[in-house]
Order: structure tokens, then sequence, then C-alpha cells
């Protein structure tokens, strides 16, 4: 497809997803019980989870590189990923530091917290759902890929390599992300119960 | 199935115990203050094994702190 004609459909499919996801956490939002000025008080005087403390941190750096490699590859171009090699180093680092940033500030302290005794049953209910965002973002993703190479590239009737590197290192940072968004979501929903 | 909700008196309770703080209970229990928090605001349903814990905390049996409602039948005693 000639000129920018394929972003039409790109965009339709993203503001989709978006109304969808929308509609999903609408519908999901748990009915808040009222509260008195003094259960609202303790709420937010109660000290964040550590393993909630550390998504937010985890969200930061991914969204971060995400956000970065996806400005320098739009406007640069992603031919260049592949042509020029001081721009794919960096975005590679930009990536890298999404990825390992993401798992170290999430992932590897989880062993310590468990050890020391600071996560409970709601910090473990809220991780064992966490997955299901992570599933959520890849999927949508991949989605989003799936109409913008078809539309980009229909003419063409082939995908140049580069576009399959950002391709799959963005679904990957985008899992990372996910986890923090689940572990997220899981906490900003009250984590209504201990059995799922 | 009809919608069911646990409440509970942790909160009537943890000020019968001299003013039992939330942070001392969820020391005792091994939870959270932000658990012990949102179980007081009937926002968080506890497995069976912290609903023992906290009943024990009190010297209570489960049943005197924690109570099942139903939509359809209406509160069950407990």
């Amino acid at each position: 497809m000639s000129g920018s004609g394929w972003m039409v459909p790109v965009l339709a499919s993203v503001v989709g997803i978006a109304i969808v996801a929308v509609i999903f956490v609408a519908r999901a939002w748990p009915a808040t019980p009222d509260l008195t000025p003094e259960e609202k008080a303790e709420a937010a005087d109660a000290p964040m989870p550590p393993l909630q403390r550390r998504a937010w941190w985890g969200l930061a750096i991914g969204a971060g590189a995400f956000a970065l490699a996806a400005y320098l590859l739009s406007t640069r171009g992603v031919m260049m990923y592949w042509e020029d090699d001081p721009f794919r180093l960096r975005v590679l680092g930009i990536f890298l530091v999404g990825l390992l940033g993401s798992v170290g500030v999430t992932n590897l302290p989880l062993v310590r917290l468990e050890a020391l005794g600071r996560l409970d049953e709601r910090d473990r209910a809220v991780l064992a759902r966490a997955p299901t965002a992570q599933m959520a973002l890849g999927l949508i993703g991949l989605a989003v890929w799936l109409v913008a190479l078809g539309q980009k590239f229909h003419d063409a009737g082939a995908v140049p390599m580069p576009y399959l590197y950002v391709l799959f290192g963005s679904i990957i940072l985008l899992i990372m992300i996910g986890q923090s968004v689940g572990i997220i979501l899981g906490y900003w929903f009250g984590g209504r119960n201990a059995e799922g | 199935m009809p919608k069911a909700e646990i409440s509970n008196d942790i909160r009537r309770l943890r000020f019968e115990h001299d003013e039992m703080t939330q942070q001392a209970l969820a020391d005792q229990v091994g939870c959270s203050r932000q658990t012990i928090v949102l179980l007081e605001q009937g926002r968080y349903a506890p497995s069976l094994a912290l609903a023992f814990r906290i009943a024990r905390a009190f010297g209570r049996t489960v049943d005197e702190v924690f109570s099942f409602e139903n939509e359809q039948d209406g509160p069950a005693d407990g």
C-alpha cells in the first residue's frame, strides 16, 4: 500500500483495542464500598507493598525504554536499524536496558522478598494473575503488527527482515511490561480474594 | 451462581483487644497492613489459612470473626 494509507487500519485497530480495553476495565471495576473518612485515611496511610512499588519501577523502566526505542525507530525509519550500525547498537542497548531493568527491579528481588517474609497471600495472588496481562499485551502487540505489516507490505508481497527483529524485540518488551501492568492492576482492583 | 461476599468483625475485635493496631495484627498473622485495611473494608476475601490465623489472634473461631453473605439467601449466621 503506497504512501501513508497503511496507517489508517493500524490506527483503527489501535483505537478499537483501546475501546475494548476501556470497556473491560469499566466492567471489571470493583464496587468500592462507602468508606468513612477514617477508613479512607487508613487506606491512604497504609504503605505500598514492596511488590507493588517494584512493579511501578519495572513499568517506568520498561515503558520508558519502549517509548524511546519506538520514537527513534519511527523518526529514523526501521530500515536504518539494519543499515546504520551505531543506530542499531543504540536501539539494542535501549531494548536491553528496558528488558534487564524491568526484570532486575521486579523479578529478581522476589526470592529475597519471599525469604524475608515480605510477600503475603494477597501479593502471591496478584503475582499469580499477572500473566493474564502479559498475554493480553503480547497478543495486542502481535495484532497491531499483523495489521501494520499486512497493510504496509501487501503490494511488495514480503516483509523486510529488519521489521521482524523490531517485531520480536517489541513483543518481548511488551510481555515484560505486561507483568508490571498485571501486578499494578491486581493491586488497583484490590486483589478481590485469595483464591482467584 | 449468586454473588457471595464475606464480611468480618476484625475492626471491632481489634478495638476490643486493647485497640490493637492494624500493623500489630498484620505482623501477628503474617500479612501486610494493606491487606488488613482491605479486609476491614470488605474489599478482600482471605484464604482459609489467613482467616484461621486472624481468628486465632483474637482467640475466636472463624465463624465468630467472618460471616458469609449471599445475595439470594441474605446474611448467614457467622
